[in-house]
């Protein structure tokens, strides 16, 4: 419920300052890491393994979506490491930066990770089954 | 009631959106997804029904923060359109109320899921607790 109900709140701010493409590249990230993972983990963990790979891409897009929140120039994010810098949201600066900090490496891990399970599933095994039988097993 | 057909319009309107419901659609794949592929990779019909199940309890809170996300829309645009920094912090506000409610909700969740699925769904649901779990 933590990402599901942060990342609603974020995807409407970014849509409400007509950010649509970054909430798109954050739910791609999502799906992608997802879709790479699940046929593994259920194989593995069966239930479990199932909802912790959806769980894992829904904070993994949570995270994504920190990412360009913090990022975005119009919350004078851009100013933050300046520290004699006052934009009139002191208050809330740490937060943020802390936020903005922890999506860059949270985000990072996942996308490597993601990248690291892709590229060899791209490669086709024995039987000839590439990257399509991995997301989709009995569908191809 | 006429239909317009000003096609260009139209058309504008729809690659407009279309980013916008593509990532709706990914977005909804995380919690969709796993009944979806759970289906291909599953040998026992019975422990698809039983995941299924155990889902349903998070589809049905789901409501609360789409919701929620979907009436502050039109007040986040108005604060956006006067520069006033509102947004930030109801978005702010937002991570921080959900990392605490969230974790209260996970930790009432251990503490009384096992009883509370018993209750409401009987004792031939219990195999269902596993998948909670």
């Amino acid at each position: 419920m933590i990402p599901l109900a942060a990342g609603n709140a974020l995807v409407g701010v970014l849509i409400a300052r007509k950010l649509d493409f970054p909430v798109l590249i954050c739910a791609l990230i999502g799906a992608a890491f997802f879709s790479l993972t699940i046929s593994e983990a259920v194989l593995r963990y069966d239930a479990v393994g199932a909802i912790w790979s959806a769980g894992t891409g829904m904070v993994l897009t949570m995270l994504s979506l920190i990412f360009f929140f913090a990022w975005s120039p119009s919350n004078g994010f851009a100013r933050i490491p300046d520290k004699a810098g006052t934009d009139g949201a002191v208050g809330h600066r740490d937060f943020l930066r802390s936020a903005y900090h922890l999506s860059k490496i949270g985000a990072s891990c996942g996308v490597c990770y993601a990248g690291r399970r892709m590229l060899p599933a791209c490669v086709p095994d024995a039987k000839g089954h590439g990257l399509a039988w991995r997301i989709f097993p009995v569908g191809c | 009631m006429r239909l317009d057909r000003n096609f260009p319009d139209l058309r504008r309107i729809f690659f407009q959106g279309l980013p916008l419901g593509v990532a709706m659609l990914l977005m909804s794949l995380t919690y969709q997804g796993p009944l979806i592929f759970f289906r291909h990779l599953a040998s026992h019909g019975d422990t698809l029904g039983q995941l299924a199940l155990a889902m349903q309890v998070f589809f049905v809170l789901s409501y609360i923060p789409s919701a929620l996300g979907e009436v502050s829309l039109p007040v986040l645009s108005r604060a956006v359109a006067r520069h006033d920094l509102k947004d930030r912090v109801f978005a702010e506000t937002v991570l921080r109320f959900s990392l605490f409610f969230g974790t209260v909700l996970a930790l009432l969740g251990m503490a009384l899921g096992p009883w509370l699925t018993v209750q409401i769904f009987g004792e031939s649901y219990t195999q269902g607790l596993y998948c909670c779990s």
